[in-house]
């Protein structure tokens, strides 16, 4: 197996996700599901690998979104892939396609849906859902990745009120068709378009019928057993080094590929030092790949104004701490130490689950804090000069 | 007969593909992985994304157009695979919808069905040519995969923007039919930032710039191509090497500008290499030029700031100097290095900023020079010639044009210039040095080496090496010491003390012919300089293994004769060391010393007088100093320039049995006593009257 950062794995070559897999299909056997997680920790790899190997009796159906942008691109896109699982009938002259020739007065050629019938999106969504179902015995899930994404694009386009309706009318659907599911996925947290649109009312009550779950990084075991794969493939031999990859990297799937990779390109001989080499060099070269500023900038783009001082001064805290710290000193450091006389209990839980949510902390047991990640907490230690 | 040329150095996708294996360097291992994940994605559902990142003129094309040959190549795809390679600089692309119609285009431009079917979706709106332009692709590829070629793809992506490049990665995600091999001058936002489509999509494969010794690789597959012989031949020989270190100087590596200097490297006079260095500088100052158009008003001061300047300046500096504020400065360096226009290198807290290539500068200047010396032109004979060899051209040539440009470029290798991070490296090298940090110390000496290769810190790598015991290294240090100073007594009396070692030169025996080609050379430049062919006896007898390298010896010696110089003296490290080795070697060594040396008897015997200082130390004992006696005695009585010599020696063979005996000195006159009383360092000769 070649070490692959970024590429498209053959469902095979996705190691150490069956448990976590199955467990979603569970999930689904009685609710949606939204599935969060850092950018590259491998949630399309999940998905796309229970797209490839369904269960029996369950139709599914894989779109990435990020390109669309209006809702009639959204509906045009869920028409298109369910065409083929259309009756022949259906397809010829049926529901969808005779209230698409009914709404714009002329006959409709190829899957581009026209211009003029943009403000009728819901009713085709509705229908095309609705023909779909009629034809299914069995379950259908849609997995839809980059779902936030496309809905902040329509939110910057169109307003949050189209946004919402789109949100609205999914959960319609969902609440409609008892044997019809979504995966909505995405590299930006679903929360920060809500939060947009919890000011236009009622946005967290769109996706609460939901089941959140976070793909989180490999155990141990199947961590040690990717990185030794990739070293096979790459024709490395060095004593416990696939150990010492997992480890080093909080044993996510994306960054060992990517160490292999790079240790295959190395000029020199191959060394335990050379991952710890590799490591500091993305972590602290400006010119890095793994663009670990990415984690200070976020806060300055997501997060309100008022709130940003209270999070760098909560991840300042827990970057320098050797124990995971309880919420009662938590509060007392930042308003001694950090001088955050304004930062009361309340806001302090809020910065916390917004911090949670965006996956820089963690609580461990007792619910104390830390940093989710220590190569997070490494870098943000080191870039914020905190020692 | 020399072939048409069909090395095309700005647009190798022209070559066919036994022209691009033939000259093809240093990246085999990238080509052959690049092919097996291509072929790995066309066979099985993993699909690979390589993008190779490389600054200009650095073998992306040519690895590209390898790579597109060898894949065309294979029977067993031929039904699997669809390959779209996209032209090089592919302008016009600013929309999604564009790209998908160059794609087509590019899927088999001689196919007229195809390309009528393209031609049909120009009758439609934008939205409605997009979605059957993914209809018609989707279709023509079908079951196979598309191997999408594409090159600058950070322009690419700035052409498409972040709707485009959406829209791209969604096709990508849904049809799951695509591999990419892509390239860049650097990593750019669009693959770099966690913010954009494709953060971390891409594997990408970094291409090193070429060494010396793959530049000369390089350059003799060219010449070969071209049936170049006596250019292949040229190259060989250490003055082909040393022109390809200044092309190297010059170019930073960049395979490019190795093809392009490849003309007229073996250039003898000045007159031959000027004209066409002149021309070629016109030619490429376009390019350069162009280059500079992509750049903000405060960056091209910061560029222009950077060609007038010698050495790499900190931000500081460049604040200064253009009158900005370091904050603005730094953010500016920061693109430009994104760019691939300067380099950096962090020297303790210290970043210094540099050109990234030396020509750039070159060429740039010519544009601004207006006075009668042009700075490019000096800067240019600086790296092309040695101090030496600057000089012996000036005496050659008495005035006009190239003589001024001589004398600066003399004047300038003489001035002692202080780049500035040449003291912040010797300071840390040395703390280091003094706390036994030899790897730490070994490492700034390697920079210190790269900024200025003087002969002080060749030496010092071989100091550090051997404190690594690294032993072998540090000979092949303290060669490049000599070659940087020949002569150098540090140099020297360091490889007296690394030789001790008897099997060193049988290790090291390629580098060891290398330092006979350094020895020759400097012979041929500076005839007085005779420490190379002393250095080299010492060595080869301090090894044992005489025999081996004698005509080597020998033809450095026959060199010096003919160039009817004296013998400057210093075989007295070759004689001193014969004493100490096994005395079965005397008789063949000895003879072949006289044997070589007798244009220069004097060498000899001035050695062999030195040698009874040796003689008479109490390490030698007295049956072993009888026994050189003798042998001396044996193979040279006949000689009379041999006469003096042995008289001495027989005397000091006597003291050094019968210390005390004042008598001894009575075998010699007053004259011969002084000298072999000097030669033994004693005080004086009266004492012993």
């Amino acid at each position: 197996m070649k070490p692959n950062p970024g590429g498209q794995l053959a469902a095979d070559e996705v190691l150490g996700r069956d448990r976590l897999i199955a467990r979603l299909w569970q999930v689904l056997e009685r609710q949606s599901l939204i599935l969060t997680a850092e950018r590259r920790m491998g949630k399309t790899s999940v998905i796309k690998k229970m797209t490839a190997q369904p269960l029996p009796q369950i139709l599914v159906k894989f779109r990435d979104l990020e390109d669309l942008r209006t809702p009639l691109e959204f509906v045009e896109a869920v028409w298109q892939d369910v065409q083929q699982d259309l009756s022949g009938k259906e397809r010829a002259m049926g529901g969808v396609r005779a209230l698409l020739e009914q709404l714009s007065g002329a006959e409709i050629k190829g899957f581009k849906l026209p211009k003029s019938i943009e403000q009728h999106w819901k009713t085709i969504l509705t229908k095309t859902v609705e023909d779909l179902m009629a034809q299914q015995n069995g379950m259908v899930v849609f997995f839809w990745d980059e779902m936030p994404m496309m809905l902040d694009n329509i939110n910057r386009d169109l307003g949050e009120t189209v946004t919402m309706e789109i949100l609205t009318t999914l959960r319609y659907l969902r609440q409609t068709h008892s044997n019809l599911r979504m995966v909505f996925t995405g590299s930006i947290g679903l929360h920060h378009v809500v939060t947009q649109l919890k000011k236009v009312g009622a946005a967290g009550a769109t996706t609460n019928d939901m089941h959140q779950e976070e793909v989180t990084p490999l155990d141990l075991d199947f961590a040690i057993l990717l990185a030794q794969e990739l070293l096979t493939g790459a024709k490395i031999d060095v004593k416990d080094l696939a150990e010492s990859i997992a480890e080093s990297v909080d044993l996510v799937p994306y960054y060992i590929h990517h160490i292999v990779d790079e240790l295959q390109q190395l000029n020199s001989p191959v060394t335990q030092q050379s991952v710890a080499d590799i490591i500091l060099d993305n972590l602290y070269n400006p010119s890095n790949r793994w663009d670990m500023a990415h984690y200070r900038e976020r806060i300055d783009t997501y997060y309100e104004s008022p709130i940003v001082p209270f999070a760098l001064g909560v991840l300042d805290e827990l970057a320098v701490t050797a124990n995971p710290l309880p919420l009662k000193d938590l509060l007392q450091l930042l308003q001694v130490q950090n001088n955050l006389q304004n930062l009361d209990r309340e806001m302090l839980l809020k910065v916390l689950s917004l911090l949670q949510r965006d996956h820089y902390i963690g609580q461990q047991n007792a619910g104390a804090y830390a940093f989710r990640f220590p190569l997070i907490q490494q870098y943000w230690k080191l870039s914020r000069g905190l020692g | 007969m020399m072939k048409s040329p069909t090395i095309f150095s700005f647009t190798p996708s022209l070559m066919n593909a036994a022209d691009l294996e033939s000259i093809f360097v240093q990246r085999e291992v990238i080509a052959a992985d690049l092919v097996d994940r291509i072929r790995e994605s066309v066979l099985t559902p993993t699909k690979h994304h390589s993008l190779i990142i490389g600054a200009r003129g650095m073998g992306k094309t040519h690895l590209v157009s390898l790579v597109y040959h060898r894949v065309q190549a294979m029977a067993d795809l031929h039904d699997r695979i669809l390959i779209a390679w996209l032209r090089e600089e592919e302008w016009g692309i600013t929309s999604f919808l564009k790209l998908l119609l160059r794609i087509l285009r590019a899927i088999d431009p001689a196919d007229p069905v195809i390309q009528q079917r393209v031609e049909a979706l120009y009758e439609l709106s934008s939205a409605e040519a997009e979605q059957a332009a993914i209809s018609l692709l989707m279709e023509i590829i079908g079951d196979r995969t598309l191997l999408l070629i594409t090159e600058n793809l950070d322009d690419l992506f700035k052409g498409l923007g972040e709707q485009g490049q959406q829209q791209l990665r969604a096709f990508l995600q849904n049809s799951g039919c695509c591999t990419i091999l892509a390239t860049a001058p650097r990593l750019f936002n669009g693959v770099q930032s966690r913010n954009k489509p494709f953060y971390g999509f891409f594997r990408p494969v970094r291409l090193q710039e070429l060494t010396a010794a793959e530049a000369v690789q390089l350059l003799i597959r060219i010449a070969s191509l071209r049936e170049q012989i006596e250019l292949v031949s040229f190259l060989k020989t250490p003055m082909g090497k040393a022109r390809v270190q200044a092309v190297e100087h010059l170019a930073g590596g960049n395979p490019r500008i190795y093809v392009i200097f490849a003309e007229f490297l073996s250039q003898e006079s000045l007159e031959e290499l000027v004209q066409p260095f002149m021309a070629l500088l016109d030619a490429l100052t376009p390019y350069y030029q162009s280059r500079m158009q992509y750049l903000s008003a405060q960056q091209r001061e910061i560029v222009e700031f950077l060609c007038d300047r010698k050495f790499p300046a900190t931000v500081k500096d460049i604040a200064q100097r253009c009158f900005i504020t370091s904050q603005t400065t730094s953010s500016q360096l920061k693109e430009l290095k994104d760019k691939g226009y300067v380099n950096v290198e962090s020297i303790g807290r210290e970043s210094f900023y540099a050109l990234q290539e030396p020509l750039m500068r070159i060429c740039l200047g010519m544009k601004k020079e207006r006075d009668s010396t042009l700075k490019f032109m000096v800067d240019f004979l600086r790296a092309w010639y040695s101090k030496d060899e600057l000089d012996m051209l000036r005496q050659k040539l008495s005035d006009g044009f190239m003589q001024v440009h001589l004398e600066v470029a003399l004047q300038e290798s003489n001035t002692n210039e202080q780049d500035p991070r040449i003291a912040i490296y010797l300071d840390q090298m040395k703390d280091f040095y003094d706390r036994d940090h030899f790897e730490e110390a070994l490492q700034h000496i390697q920079k210190l080496i790269v900024i200025r290769g003087s002969a002080i810190y060749w030496n010092w790598q071989g100091i550090i090496l051997d404190k690594l015991g690294r032993v072998d290294e540090a000979f092949i240090a303290l060669t490049k010491a000599l070659n940087a100073e020949p002569g150098n007594k540090f140099a020297l009396q360091f490889i007296d003390h690394l030789t001790k070692e008897s099997d060193l030169i049988f290790r090291i025996k390629k580098t060891h012919e290398e330092f006979l080609e350094d020895c020759n050379r400097t012979i041929k430049i500076n005839p007085n300089n005779f420490s190379y062919v002393v250095c080299i006896a010492k060595i080869l007898v301090g090894a044992n293994h005489w025999t081996e390298e004698a005509n080597a010896m020998k033809d450095v010696l026959d060199q010096l004769q003919e160039s009817n110089e004296s013998y400057p003296g210093g075989t007295e490290l070759v004689i001193n060391n014969l004493l100490a080795q096994n005395s079965s070697q005397w008789q063949t060594t000895i003879t072949n010393l006289i044997s070589w040396f007798e244009p220069f008897p004097s060498a000899v015997t001035n050695g062999l007088v030195s040698a009874c200082n040796k003689l008479i130390s109490p390490l030698i004992s007295d049956t072993t100093a009888t026994l050189w006696h003798d042998t001396w005695h044996e193979l040279t009585h006949h000689l009379p320039e041999y006469q003096l010599p042995l008289r001495l020696l027989t005397t000091a063979l006597h003291y050094k049995q019968k210390p005390d005996d004042p008598r001894v000195w009575m075998e010699l006159s007053i004259e011969e006593r002084k000298i072999l009383q000097q030669a033994l360092g004693l005080d004086s000769i009266e004492s012993h009257d």
